[in-house]
């Protein structure tokens, strides 16, 4: 199906689930699956890319029964209209926390690593403006971002490569030593990793080729499933286990060890390109939310919308005054937000299939 | 004009936040070598020595050296800052020089610690150990081969290890064979070189061998430069190996020297009797460069006594170096990694440390020789 310019191609979906869902966290991954885990931390991340793409296929379920309505509209109309809107807002208030989320970690990164002295503050702003600004813009816009942002992923992914000198396999065996259960434990830490792809709520009406989103969206999961336990094969072979759990940002450290002719620092060079990444991520976060206000409150256009709710991801992204408190954060965005999500779509998917809705069943009559 | 507009943001992103963190090159005071020392008057201190190019016309001097003692790295850095007029930075600093005494004392491993929490550190640097002498005589010391020490130590270390002479081991290496477990670090050891009495020698360095490490980080042995051959055989580290033996062929001994072409060990762990086993089987290829033997090298037969030969030969000098590692009670060829993959419920790091002075082990060595030089008769 040849989508319209105000449709989202099958290419540009793809581009959207990674951008939203590769942000800030693969930083810190390794050493997540690392402490429950071990060594097979990846075999963690493999199980998790597994449950994640359960998850999609309930999320696609649901959608499909609402080909044309967006999460606002589906839960008013299978919830009603109180209880539907406060799981709008529920998934809104959601929306906007997890974009202050990934900007904060990044801004932690930053604020560690590169640029000690400049004020975070400089960091929200330049980054609330672009994401402000690009998702104002509209779905199509967006998805058109993040289809650059996708093809620069893949070169950012090449210099990733540049320690694998130092790469030692024995680091990685035995393999499934670790046992079922810790790597079950393992594989639920990095579930939330996966966070991201349940934008597909809000984008699925405005996908031009509605039959493969299902098929889109698995092979987006198996890529980021890839990329992640392959940065976290990676981190271990190169720093080792023990090493990796010392480390507060393994992938920064991991990064450091590598060089190129014409970068000493390939970290500072991956981080450069990883700004675009963590500002497509908050985007297609602020997108979804301030789309979803935006269809709650009957208003056809979500400008306001963008322009009037930048301060709430600001604050989420400023609260946290220590790095303790930003990782408790984003342990709290990830179970619970998580849950949340999974909740309600759970919940929409037993009140459509119990109350015999099926907007495509509507349509056929 | 929206796509200018977005140009612009984005671009802003890159060179705004820039400002407050704001490095101006001819502004800073590039360190590119430390030296560490333990201070005799006070056990608790370390004194730091570096030397950092001057980059100016009006200076006196090139390079500037500088001495400062201090309980910590941070806090030596800081008292450098303050003796000079530009910034100091420290990611160009190519290498990291240990006294033998530094080393031997856990003071190297209490500085590894620190360096790895300085942020602006590169950790492929190269980490020395100096027989002999002090470090400071190292970073103080004037090459022949080139003027500025950091860069000729740097040179020194990439070019052995190109060269196949010496193992390139980093901060990183350190770190992480540090932290994992059933494995020991290793830091390679240099010698001042130059005529006439010791303290006078500062013509350049030699690397020497190889400082076995304990658990702790403390230096526990040394390896010479022909065993540390053999750790890097052992280790994979043999990039472009070249050997030199002596050969008991015919009951004579004959010098012998080849390249090693490709190695492979395989390393099988067994437990009796609650006793770690390890059955070592180490399968070279080898090109002989020469050998002092008067025979006609294309004779049948040739081939196999040379390879005889040198198995014996490998076998009995590399069983050595595990011997010794064994008796310093530090794993640094990693046999402890073999033990954890076969047996990851009886290992234990604290077990392994105990068990692996009396371990069983053993060595398989297999030779084939590719080619015997150039010459149909060497010795004519």
């Amino acid at each position: 199906m040849a989508a319209n310019k105000f449709e989202l191609t099958d290419y540009q979906w793809f581009a959207v689930i990674v951008c939203a869902v590769l942000g800030a966290g693969i930083t810190i991954l390794p050493r997540t699956v690392a402490i429950s885990a071990g060594r097979d931390g990846w075999l963690s991340i493999i199980l998790a890319g597994a449950g994640a793409c359960l998850f999609a296929l309930l999320l696609w379920l649901l959608c499909r029964k609402f080909p044309t309505k967006t999460l606002p509209e589906i839960s008013v109309a299978v919830l009603g209209r109180l209880l539907g809107t406060a799981v709008s807002v529920l998934y809104i208030l959601y929306a906007f926390v997890l974009a202050g989320a990934i900007m904060r970690v990044f801004v932690e990164i930053i604020d560690t690593w590169v640029l000690i002295w400049t004020p975070d503050y400089v960091f929200y702003l330049l980054l609330l403006g672009v994401t402000v600004y690009v998702a104002r813009m509209g779905a199509t816009t967006l998805a058109r971002l993040m289809e650059i942002i996708t093809l620069l992923t893949v070169v950012v992914f090449l210099i990733w490569l540049t320690p694998l000198g130092e790469f030692n396999s024995l680091h990685l065996l035995p393999v499934g030593a670790e046992g079922v259960v810790a790597i079950a434990e393992g594989a639920l830490e990095a579930f939330f990793s996966f966070l991201g792809f349940e934008a597909l709520l809000v984008f699925y009406p405005l996908i031009a080729n509605q039959q493969k989103v299902l098929k889109v969206t698995l092979i987006a999961l198996v890529f980021i499933t890839l990329l992640y336990a392959g940065n976290v094969i990676l981190t271990f072979g190169v720093l080792g286990v023990e090493h990796t759990m010392l480390q507060k940002w393994p992938v920064i450290s991991y990064l450091r060890v590598g060089s190129l002719p014409f970068a000493r620092r390939v970290d500072t060079v991956v981080l450069f390109f990883w700004t675009a990444q963590i500002m497509g991520g908050a985007a297609v976060q602020y997108f979804a939310g301030t789309y979803s206000l935006a269809v709650l409150t009957g208003r056809r256009f979500h400008d306001i919308w963008t322009l009037a709710c930048w301060p709430a991801v600001f604050l989420v992204a400023a609260a946290p005054q220590s790095l303790g408190q930003v990782f408790k954060v984003v342990d709290l965005v990830g179970r619970w937000g998580g849950a949340l999500v999974l909740g309600i779509v759970l919940l929409l998917l037993a009140v459509a299939q119990v109350r015999g809705l099926d907007e495509r069943g509507e349509s056929a009559k | 004009m929206k796509k200018v507009l977005l140009l612009v943001l984005c671009l802003s992103l890159v060179l705004v936040g820039g400002c407050w963190d704001v490095l101006v090159v001819e502004e800073l005071a590039l360190a590119f070598a430390i030296g560490i020392d333990h201070d005799v008057n006070n056990p608790r201190r370390f004194i730091l020595s570096m030397t950092n190019p001057t980059f100016s016309e009006t200076s006196q001097s090139d390079t500037r050296k500088i001495l400062t003692e201090s309980y910590s790295l941070s806090n030596a850095f800081f008292n450098l800052q303050r003796q000079r007029e530009r910034i100091l930075v420290l990611g160009q600093i190519t290498s990291i020089v240990f006294s033998e005494e530094a080393a031997r004392s856990g003071l190297l491993h209490n500085i590894m610690r620190q360096v790895d929490q300085q942020r602006d550190m590169n950790p492929n640097v190269h980490l020395l150990i100096v027989r002999g002498h002090k470090a400071q005589d190292v970073i103080f010391m004037k090459p022949e081969e080139n003027a500025r020490v950091a860069v000729y130590l740097d040179k020194v270390m990439n070019t052995n290890f190109t060269a196949g002479e010496a193992p390139r081991i980093s901060a990183s290496r350190y770190w992480v064979s540090y932290s994992t477990a059933g494995i020991d670090p290793v830091i390679p050891v240099i010698e001042l070189t130059g005529p006439g009495e010791e303290e006078k020698k500062t013509d350049g360095v030699i690397i020497t061998g190889l400082a076995a490490l304990d658990y702790t980080g403390r230096m526990q042995g040394f390896l010479n430069d022909k065993q540390t051959y053999y750790f890097m055989l052992f280790t994979g580290q043999n990039h472009r190996s070249r050997m030199t033996t002596r050969l008991d062929i015919d009951g004579q001994v004959r010098d012998t020297s080849f390249y090693v072409k490709d190695v492979s060990l395989k390393v099988k762990p067994a437990l009796e009797n609650g006793r770690p086993r390890l059955a070592l089987k180490m399968a070279l290829e080898v090109d002989v460069i020469n050998i002092e033997w008067d025979v006609d090298v294309e004779q049948e037969g040739v081939d196999e006594i040379i390879e005889t030969a040198l198995a014996r030969d490998f076998q009995g000098n590399a069983l050595e170096v595990i011997r010794l590692t064994q008796d310093w009670g530090t794993d640094i060829v990693g046999l402890g990694q073999h033990m954890r993959i076969k047996y990851p419920r009886w290992f234990k790091d604290e077990r392994w440390r105990q068990e692996y002075r009396n371990a069983h082990i053993t060595l398989e060595v297999k030779v084939k020789v590719r080619r015997v030089g150039t010459l149909i008769r060497p010795q004519y």
